[in-house]
């Protein structure tokens, strides 16, 4: 028993009996009208699909959709899991606009571009064994960057980890996922912008591509942020040095992990280190060149050992000062647009189509006029020397641009 | 885990509800002892490593309280002295000790490092609400104390991430009485009520609010427009998600019987600022005055001791929310107010006059605009940004209309507004018409809307809930849980 001083009064509630006799209808009526608007919401939502978050196969991916599309991971996850793709493209953004899927190199074989914007290598991972779950890919193509990519977490954060298939009840889960996804005041709007007629249709969605992003979707994006050129100036500006990325070791770790397991069962891996333009390169790692070396040696390592393990793996580096990635930028030309990129990070399809090329006719007889370089144990050291001369060369050669990027 | 997420809602508070009825109909110990449970899981859901420091704090706060009932008051003194010693040194260990570090490192240009201290959520919630009771057992208001209400006082629940700071004297008494234990369907309709009304404040009106207020505090200069609705938007997003927070809890609490203190009373409606402190953080408010403010001495011993109290009181007041020089700004601006307003007050003694519309209209003005002065440095990552956001404000960094505000950001703002200034709030609405309530109305309100559990306000009440629910995409913490 508790003694005090003095106890606090308590007030009694509602002691008027019409009131009370109330209080059931008012229960009645909150949880009727609750569940009656959102089951209305949630049906209308579900039905529109605004995201293509349950499609594939589906009238509705002809439904022309806002260039900036959402929660991309949802409609990839739902298509890999309803196509089963044989080929199948990983990485950022910089794979989901650069590498389109009608390439004459796979006819006849189901493609996917599985890139997500903002992924990490810990999202491509979970990516490629979500899709390996209905049906184990023979082709990835991996787009890797150096940087902030290169994480373990999950990058796009929309790439909910409950996305990834797992156990026969997917289908199941995935159904359930999906109806929870479309309790949302988000989607309610944009539903809502569908059915009445003021949502942006500016390009088909990416599934209708097979998860390209198409440029009809590109034009509209570069349109809506001022173009190139605006795009360029940010990187002649003067900026702080972008910081060591802290998960390196361990994610190479986790790309020889996951490389090995599906190597084991006959997936043949093409991986790429992504042709950014070359004044994004100064720009994003100029203080960083050692770090990026020892990053690339070490993928060569892995690639390496798996290789004389036995698995058909192999890896190119696109980026650097080629012929590619040196194209002169809209303020020195006075043109509007790039022939080889939509901004200084990413490149165009056909740029894409030549990486394609060049990773699939490798060892092929009258190769020429190549700009990636396939690197391994015995070539990466040259390779390096030669990317730290042209690094230098593009320097002196383009004062003006880089006279704001540290050294 | 937070009051606005699924799992609060679907799971948690449902199979809180469930079980403490359950064995409240066996016993109320065991109802207590499982809602001592249920607060422990939902206190170690925020990071299970805060739970042994919640543990540590409550029993030692409850030794040293049987210590100082049962002591002669000079020993009792030397028990209080060390127990609230005690407790500062844990506050300031979790809370300052950095900023100490950080302070003294620019002061002597040293490089001391920071220690690598995850500052446990509410500490400064219950640490505060225990000072109050060893205080008051050193005063002798308390003649005994059982351990199972102590540690269900100290851990409940709704109050620990945000509050309001409970206080003994209103809680103890109801984990007593046994009709607090009794399925009651009026406490269902209130809580209920008050829970969702909470939820919709947080959900749909602060968190909405946030585009607004991130440009104009992002370390650049904003611009006259911006920076006034920027400021405009904090104001009403940290009123709306905390006395949102408060409203959800009290409704918890009444779901299970339990009226925990109201924290709010339409702050903005102030006509002075000693008003808006009777208004705003009301339970904060308590706590200064009788544990520091009126120890220190009050007004007791004249002006200007008054003055001095009161600045202190503030200073520390600000200090309590966070290690940062701008809290303790915006401490020392609120003392300053107050001691301008007491000031004004002595000086016309002699020519008072009744308030008039007028009057009130202005001091309501000039009380709102003081204390949005004040927010900016309360939300300002650095003393330097708030001066941004201030110089933005008189217009020296430019006059551009130009916002980046959309047009539904408009209208919350705009909703928020009206709420805030001309509807009856929450409190007013649900618990002042209950029959011995001791509260009185905020203000007079334009739209005097008036609640009663009919079919209307049924419908009212479960829209507001499904689009609260619709919200829930992504949680968002509560502005207060970080202090």
């Amino acid at each position: 028993m508790i003694l005090f001083m003095r106890n606090s009064s308590v007030p009694e509630p509602m002691n008027n009996a019409s009131e009370k006799g109330n209080l059931p209808i008012y229960f009645l009526a909150i949880g009727v009208s609750a569940l009656l608007l959102l089951g209305l919401i949630v049906t209308m939502n579900y039905t529109i699909d605004p995201y293509f978050i349950h499609q594939w196969d589906s009238p509705l991916l002809h439904r022309l959709s806002p260039a900036q599309q959402k929660i991309m991971p949802w409609a990839k996850t739902y298509a890999a899991y309803r196509f089963q793709p044989e080929v199948v493209y990983l990485g950022s953004s910089r794979t989901e606009i650069g590498l389109p899927t009608e390439s004459p190199l796979f006819t006849g074989k189901r493609v996917f571009n599985l890139a997500i914007s903002g992924a990490s290598v810990g999202d491509a991972v979970n990516m490629l064994r979500h899709t390996a779950f209905f049906h184990r890919p023979e082709i990835v193509v991996w787009g890797l960057d150096y940087g902030w990519q290169f994480r373990e977490k999950t990058g796009n954060t929309d790439f909910n980890k409950e996305l990834v298939a797992e156990g026969a009840s997917y289908p199941i889960r995935r159904t359930f996922l999906n109806i929870k996804r479309s309790i949302s005041m988000a989607m309610t709007g944009d539903a809502l912008n569908i059915v009445l007629g003021k949502s942006e249709q500016s390009c088909f969605s990416l599934l209708a591509y097979y998860g390209h992003k198409s440029s009809q979707c590109l034009e509209v994006i570069m349109r809506n942020e001022g173009g190139t050129k605006k795009a360029f100036e940010e990187v002649l500006k003067k900026k702080e040095p972008l910081g060591t990325p802290e998960d390196v070791a361990a994610t190479i770790q986790l790309l020889d992990q996951v490389t090995s397991d599906y190597c084991q069962s006959g997936t043949l891996f093409r991986l790429y280190l992504q042709p950014i333009h070359a004044l994004a390169e100064l720009s994003y790692w100029a203080t960083l060149t050692d770090d990026l070396d020892a990053w690339k040696r070490a993928l060569v390592k892995m690639v390496d050992a798996r290789r004389q393990g036995g698995c058909d793996i192999r890896l190119y580096d696109f980026s650097g000062f080629n012929r590619i990635t040196t194209e002169e930028i809209p303020q020195t030309t006075g043109n509007d647009s790039m022939q080889n990129y939509w901004e200084q990070s990413h490149y165009r399809s056909e740029v894409g189509l030549k990486i394609l090329e060049e990773l699939f006719a490798a060892g092929q007889e009258g190769q020429q006029n190549t700009f990636g370089v396939e690197l391994r144990g015995d070539t990466i050291e040259q390779h390096l020397v030669n990317f730290s001369h042209a690094r230098r060369q593009y320097r002196a050669d383009h004062p003006k641009e880089t006279a704001n990027i540290l050294q | 885990m937070v009051f606005n997420s699924y799992s609060f809602i679907v799971f948690f508070l449902p199979v809180t509800l469930f079980g403490f009825y359950f064995f409240a109909r066996k016993s109320r110990q065991w109802a207590a002892v499982w809602l001592i449970l249920a607060s422990l899981f939902f206190y170690g859901s925020w990071d299970y490593r805060f739970i042994p420091i919640l543990l540590t704090s409550i029993v030692v706060n409850y030794s040293a309280c049987k210590r100082i009932i049962s002591a002669t008051p000079t020993s009792g003194r030397w028990w209080l002295t060390a127990a609230i010693a005690f407790n500062l040194l844990l506050l300031g260990f979790f809370k300052y000790v950095n900023f100490f570090i950080v302070s003294l490192n620019d002061v002597t240009s040293g490089h001391m490092p920071l220690l690598n201290i995850i500052l446990p959520v509410g500490i400064s919630f219950f640490t505060f609400t225990q000072i109050s009771i060893l205080v008051d057992a050193s005063h002798g208001k308390i003649k005994e104390l059982n351990f199972t209400h102590y540690l269900l006082f100290a851990s409940y629940f709704p109050y620990i991430v945000a509050g309001p700071i409970l206080h003994h004297q209103e809680m103890l008494p109801q984990f007593s009485d046994s009709n607090n234990y009794q399925v009651k369907s009026n406490n269902f309709a209130i809580g209920i009520s008050l829970f969702v009304f909470g939820l919709g404040k947080k959900l749909l009106i602060a968190d909405n609010l946030a585009s607004a207020i991130t440009p104009v505090f992002a370390g650049g200069s904003p611009q006259f427009l911006q920076a006034w609705l920027g400021m405009l938007a904090y104001t009403l997003q940290l009123y709306f998600d905390f006395s949102g927070y408060s409203d959800m809890a009290i409704g918890v609490s009444r779901l299970m019987g339990l009226r925990i203190p109201i924290n709010f009373n339409s702050p903005y409606k102030a006509t002075s600022v000693s008003d808006f402190w009777q208004r705003w953080h009301i339970s904060l408010s308590r706590f200064l005055r009788n544990y520091l403010y009126i120890p220190l001495g009050g007004n007791r011993r004249g002006q200007l001791s008054r003055y001095r109290n009161l600045i202190l009181t503030m200073l520390l007041g600000g200090l309590w929310h966070g290690a940062n020089w701008t809290f303790v700004i915006w401490g020392g601006l609120h003392g300053m107010y107050l001691c301008i307003q007491h000031g004004w007050q002595y000086a016309m003694r002699n020519r008072y006059r009744q308030p008039t519309v007028l009057t009130n209209s202005i001091n309501r003005t000039l009380t709102f605009l003081a204390v949005m002065v004040a927010w900016c440095f309360f939300r300002a990552q650095n003393v330097t940004s708030a001066f941004k956001v201030l110089a933005g404000m008189v217009g020296i960094n430019g006059i551009s209309p130009v916002t980046e505000i959309d047009f539904p950001g408009y209208l919350i703002l705009l909703a928020g507004t009206l709420i805030a200034f001309y509807l009856p709030n929450t409190n007013e609405l649900f618990l002042f018409t209950e029959k011995g309530h001791e509260m009185k109305p905020s203000a007079p309100s334009i739209f005097p809307v008036k609640w009663s559990p009919n079919i209307r306000w049924g419908i009212a009440v479960g829209c507001i809930f499904a689009l609260c629910i619709l919200s829930i995409e992504r949680t968002s913490d509560f502005i207060y849980a970080q202090f």
